[in-house]
This record gives structure tokens, sequence and C-alpha cells, in this order.
């Protein structure tokens, strides 16, 4: 009888040898890089989330041409050179044939220097810096560029029969001036015309002066590429002195909830963001259903959903080559990509950013956010 | 021309917040030849009082207001007691020092408790603005100028008719002679700075319905403005404050309007060296005031 038993658990024992290495076999492999501890963590948690759900998706389907996908993820802490020491690990050890993320701009930067030399796809949800993709062909993003709303902003006034504007930004930010200066150049395209255009600089608090030079200018809507907390000010200001007209912020806005007093001056204000969880195409139902499943609660960032596409996008590009861990063969596919996702149909341009949707987003009286439409970019 | 006025009154509107804050530092500056750093803090301090009995006590706007305005009166009383009064007969700029230090203290524990995070300021005045012909007067300037001109009046009766006046002036002229003459200085200064704190409350309250955004370091701006008000005008005289504060804010929104924001500013202070270089008093200011 202990004889039988030894040969039974030795039995055991041999086969269980030959378990992990024969489903590391069967997976397709991809690293994730992101900020998952400290300062930054909300971003880095979104986008995993964002992640997650596509790859539990796509498993549930059968994987990659039968094939199940396996996300291994790694936290680079935010810092540039533990960004690329993970990836170093997740392809050189973990075998990872493509890297999804990082997060925030310093570490995409880093990663994507390393992915572009090795040659490795590299698809970052949140990295909104111009450079990141530039002069780097296997590395590509699904978020827009900060100018790019501006630009839509700009066709969306237009298509709004909106012919006179003003603007008032902040000559020292480079956001702000980064979005203005995009703004001004599509209103010529579109044959808009900026009829005043003001500036606040740093830390200023009282812009009346700018808003009365605005008023007696007479637009029709006011282009106002702020933060939330200095546009809480403004939007105060303008009521106070009677320049009740409609505001257009960037994604910079989406936090002036919480900085303003008075909400139904908000009723005024239309932003642009990278996703609405009001928005109903299919893509974005699932997605909206599938979060709502796992997590028990509705995305609160919307990275969540560029994250989502990402993966989106990576696993779709893997699905159409012959083998997914041929580089330059994905990297060709997923430039090549023309798919319906959560934040819209997304095609890549020549310096690799996506030409999408821009979801144009207002509030109500008490404050709530209320989605107007998603808005695409004239091709 | 409504636009000129229309900016104009932008600039009266902020210059009299500034000229209100002013008064704070001209009367302790007058009295203890102090220049009280941490005044633009008690600012900030009043005004994150009113956000906390509003929205933590559940009180009413006027309540809160009122307890901002009890405690900021307090808290400069003691201040004055417990950081400045066993410095008065040490050089001066030991004083100034520690001036300094309690407004960086009161900025850092403000960040503590509050987080650097600006939050909203819980009062919002929506009365709709005055049409006089396209010159919109809103309720918050008129309330603003109205209530400021009459505080400096009646702090002009105060020092200049009544006993505990007078007692103010003499112990500024001369604080030896004063406490020889039978003056409880000590008292007359905590008064002073009583006072100070409580303008300094109720001009919190009318720079925060303005630009509604409470954070630690909402006291720094408003404060040096209000400070390079006092000095324009001629620091230690009271209708000298109320005059540096309406230039400087009348240029500043002048400056902005018509030439640049980004330079607003530099024409400010290029304003301030002018005056200073003809008038180093200031501008109602007498150079026999000055003692060394």
């Amino acid at each position: 009888m202990k004889k039988f038993v030894a040969i039974i658990l030795s039995c055991v024992m041999m086969l269980s040898i030959f378990i992990p290495t024969a489903t590391a076999e069967e997976n397709i492999k991809v690293g994730f890089i992101g900020v998952l501890t400290g300062r930054g963590s909300q971003y880095g948690e979104g986008v995993k989330k964002g992640i997650e759900v596509y790859v539990d998706l796509i498993n549930e389907q059968g994987g990659i041409n039968g094939v199940p996908v396996k996300v291994i993820y790694e936290d680079s802490q935010g810092d540039a050179s533990k960004g690329v020491l993970a990836a170093q690990k997740l392809i050189g050890l973990d075998g990872c044939v493509a890297i999804l993320g990082p997060v925030i701009t310093p570490v995409c930067k880093a990663v994507a220097e390393y992915c572009n030399d090795e040659g490795i796809p590299m698809i970052t949800a949140s990295g909104t810096d111009y450079e990141i993709t530039t002069g780097r062909p296997s590395v590509f993003r699904t978020c827009f560029l900060d100018p790019f709303q501006a630009t839509v902003i700009a066709q969306y006034i237009a298509a709004q029969g909106i012919t006179k504007v003003a603007a008032l930004y902040d000559q020292g930010n480079p956001y702000s001036k980064g979005l203005y200066d995009a703004f001004k150049a599509e209103c010529e395209n579109q044959g808009v015309e900026i009829l005043a255009t003001e500036s606040g600089s740093g830390d200023d608090v009282d812009f009346k002066a700018q808003l009365t030079n605005i008023k007696n200018a007479v637009p029709e809507a006011v282009f106002l590429p702020y933060y939330g907390e200095a546009a809480a000010l403004i939007l105060t200001q303008a009521n106070e002195i009677g320049l009740d007209v409609k505001y257009y912020g960037g994604d910079g806005i989406s936090n002036i909830v919480k900085a303003i007093t008075d909400k139904s001056l908000l009723t005024n204000m239309v932003y642009t963001d990278h996703f609405s969880n009001s928005e109903t195409n299919e893509q974005a139902l699932t997605f909206l259903a599938a979060y709502r499943k796992k997590f028990g609660q509705e995305p609160d960032i919307s990275f969540i959903a560029t994250a989502y596409d990402a993966a989106r996008v990576l696993f779709d590009a893997m699905g159409k080559v012959e083998d997914p861990s041929d580089y330059e063969a994905v990297t060709a596919a997923i430039k090549a990509t023309d798919l319906e996702c959560v934040t819209g149909r997304i095609t890549f341009d020549e310096h690799n950013d996506p030409i999408k949707s821009v979801f144009f987003t207002t509030f109500n009286a008490e404050g709530k956010q209320i989605f107007i439409e998603s808005f695409a970019p004239a091709q | 021309m409504t636009l000129f006025l229309s900016q104009l009154l932008n600039g009266i509107h902020v210059g009299s917040i500034y000229a209100l804050i002013a008064l704070g530092y001209t009367m302790v500056y007058g009295i203890v030849q102090l220049i009280n750093f941490a005044h633009g803090d008690i600012l900030m301090l009043s005004a994150y009082l009113v956000v906390v009995g509003i929205t933590k006590l559940g009180l009413s706007p006027a309540l809160s207001v009122l307890l901002s305005i009890v405690v900021a009166v307090v808290f400069g009383v003691i201040l004055e007691r417990v950081a400045y009064r066993p410095l008065r007969s040490s050089p001066r700029i030991s004083s100034l020092i520690t001036a300094i230090g309690v407004s960086m203290l009161m900025q850092n524990v403000a960040q503590l408790i509050f987080s650097p995070n600006p939050i909203p300021y819980p009062i919002t005045l929506s009365v709709p603005a005055l049409n006089l012909g396209g010159l919109y007067l809103s309720f918050t300037t008129l309330l603003t100028v109205v209530l400021s001109v009459g505080l400096m009046f009646l702090l002009q009766i105060f020092v200049s008719s009544t006993k505990a006046g007078k007692a103010m002036r003499a112990v500024s002229e001369d604080t030896g002679t004063a406490l020889l003459m039978g003056i409880h200085v000590n008292r007359i200064i905590s008064l002073t700075f009583a006072i100070g704190s409580g303008l300094a409350a109720i001009g919190s309250l009318l720079y925060c319905i303005a630009y509604p955004s409470v954070a630690p370091t909402l006291g720094s701006l408003p404060g040096i403005k209000a400070f390079i008000a006092a000095v324009l005008g001629g620091i230690g005289l009271i209708p000298g404050a109320m005059l540096g504060g309406f230039i400087l804010g009348i240029a500043e929104s002048l400056a902005k309007a018509y030439i640049s924001s980004r330079m607003s500013d530099a024409i400010v202070y290029g304003i301030l060296i002018i005056v200073l270089l003809f008038k180093p008093a200031g501008l109602l200011g007498t150079k026999t005031r000055e003692k060394v």
C-alpha cells in the first residue's frame, strides 16, 4: 500500500513539472508598465484596470486566433529608469512581445526610447507629450494630444454656426498656450474670427479687466484653455460683469466642479474629454458593462477607456499577423489600424497619434456632467 | 468710454479691497514700526474659518463671517502678545524676521490641515448687476467699495476723536512719553492689532467673494499688494492706505486692459519706485514722521 501511494505521488510530481511549461508556451505575453504606487498611481491603476477588462474579454472569446493572452504588470513607481528596467525584464526574462503603457510622460519617453531601439511595439494610453512618438515608428498612443482638442473645438464651434469668438489664455502655461495656438490656427482654416485675445499670467486671480475687454468685443463664444481652478474664478467674474456667452475649454476644465461655488454658472461651460461614460456606441457599451461587472463601479477617469482601446488596438493588430512575436509585422498592423473603439474610430497619423473623436461635455445647474456628443474631426 | 469706465470700476473694486487690507499694515506700522507680514495670512485664516463654519459646523453665512471676524481679532491680539511683544525692545529686524516666520508657520499649518488644494469659497452674492447704460455695476463691487470706504471713515473718526484713538496717536508719536502720561501702551497696541485683524477678516470676505477660491497661500498676493499700497500712500497713515490702495487697483486694472496683463505687475511696481524716488515717505507721508 505504501509503495502504491509513493508511486502515485511521484507520478503526480513528475506530471506537475510539465504543467507550467506547457501552458506558458501557449500564451501570448504582453508587458504593462505603469506607476502603481506613489504620486500619479491613480492614473496607473486606472490604465491597468482598463487593460484588465479588455484582456478578460478577449480571453473569454478565445484569445487571439485561439491563443490566450497574458499581461504581466510591472510598477515603474513613476521613475524613468525603473520603467526601462521593467521593460528589459518584461521583454528579456518574461518573453513579452509588446509593451502597453507606460502611464506618465517621463517614463513613456524613456521606455519609448528602449522599445524603439529594439523595435518592440509599444502603445501608451495616457502619454500626451508630443515627443513620445516623434521619430519612434514602433511607438503609438491612444489618447489625443493636448492641442488636438483645441483644433477639434474650433471645428466644433464652426459647426455650431458660430463665427465670432474671443479667447482668454495663460501665456505662462505651456498647456494653455499650446491649446490657444492650435485653436487660433484652426479658426483661420474654419473662417472663425477671433475678435479679442486676452491673456493672464501664472497665478492671477483677477481677470475682470481682460473679461471687460472681451465683453466689449461682443463675441458669440469664448475659448478658455485653463485648468478648473482658474476657470472657476473666470466664470464667476464673467458673471459679475454680465458676460453671458458659451465658454469652451479642454480637458483641464474637468475638475472645475470642485472649484466653483455657484454651480449654475457651469451651464455655460463646454469642455472636451477623452471619453464620457454616457457614450452609447457599441464598443463603449460593451466596455462599460464589463467594467461595471468587474469592479462594481463607474470608470472614474477617462484614461481607463483609452487604456482599453490601447489593448484593443494592440491585440487586434496581433490577430492580423501570422506571428504575434514578429515586431515589424505587428508594428505595421498597428500603423494600419482602422478600428471602431470605445473612444471612437481610431486611425493613426504619420506621427503615430490617433485621429479620433473628442467628447464634448457640459454641466447642469447642479454641477453634474452632461455628455453632449462625440465629435469626429474633419479627416 | 463705457469700456474705460468699466475698467475704472474694476480697478476701484480691487483697489478698495487692497485699501482695506492696507489699513491693517499701516496701523500696526504706525504704532510699533513693525511690518506685520502675517497680516495677509490672517486673511487666509478668516477665509478658512468661513469655510469651516458653513460646511463643517453648519452655521449660516452671516454667523460664519461673524465667527471669522471674532476669531481673527482674538488671533491678532494673541499673535502680538506671543510673537511680537517679547521682541519689542530687540532690534527691529528681529521682529521683522519673526513676522515672516509667523506667516510661513500659518501657511504650512493651513497646508497640513486643509491640504494645498484650493477649495471654493462657500459664499456668493447672486444679485444681478445693475445696468447703467451699458456700464455694469455689480453688487459685489458696490458692497466692496461702500464697505471699505465706510470702514475707513469710521476708523479715521475713531482715531481722531475718541479717547482710545487719541491714545493710539500718542503711542505712535512717542511710546515713552505716552507711557509717562499714563497711557496703557500694551493695551493700546493690543487694540491696534485687534482692529487691524478685524479689518483683515472683512477684507478676506470681500476678497473671497470676488475671487472665490481658498488656498493656504491665499493671503500672500493681496497681502503683498496691500503692503505696497500702504507704502505708496505713506505707511502709518490711514488716508494714505486708502489712496495707495485705489491707485494700485486702478493702475493694475488699466495696465491689464490697455497694455498687457503680463506687464501689469511690472507697471505697478514701476509706479511705486517712481513715487518713492520723489516722495520717499509715500504720497501723503511727511519726512518728519520718520523716526530713526
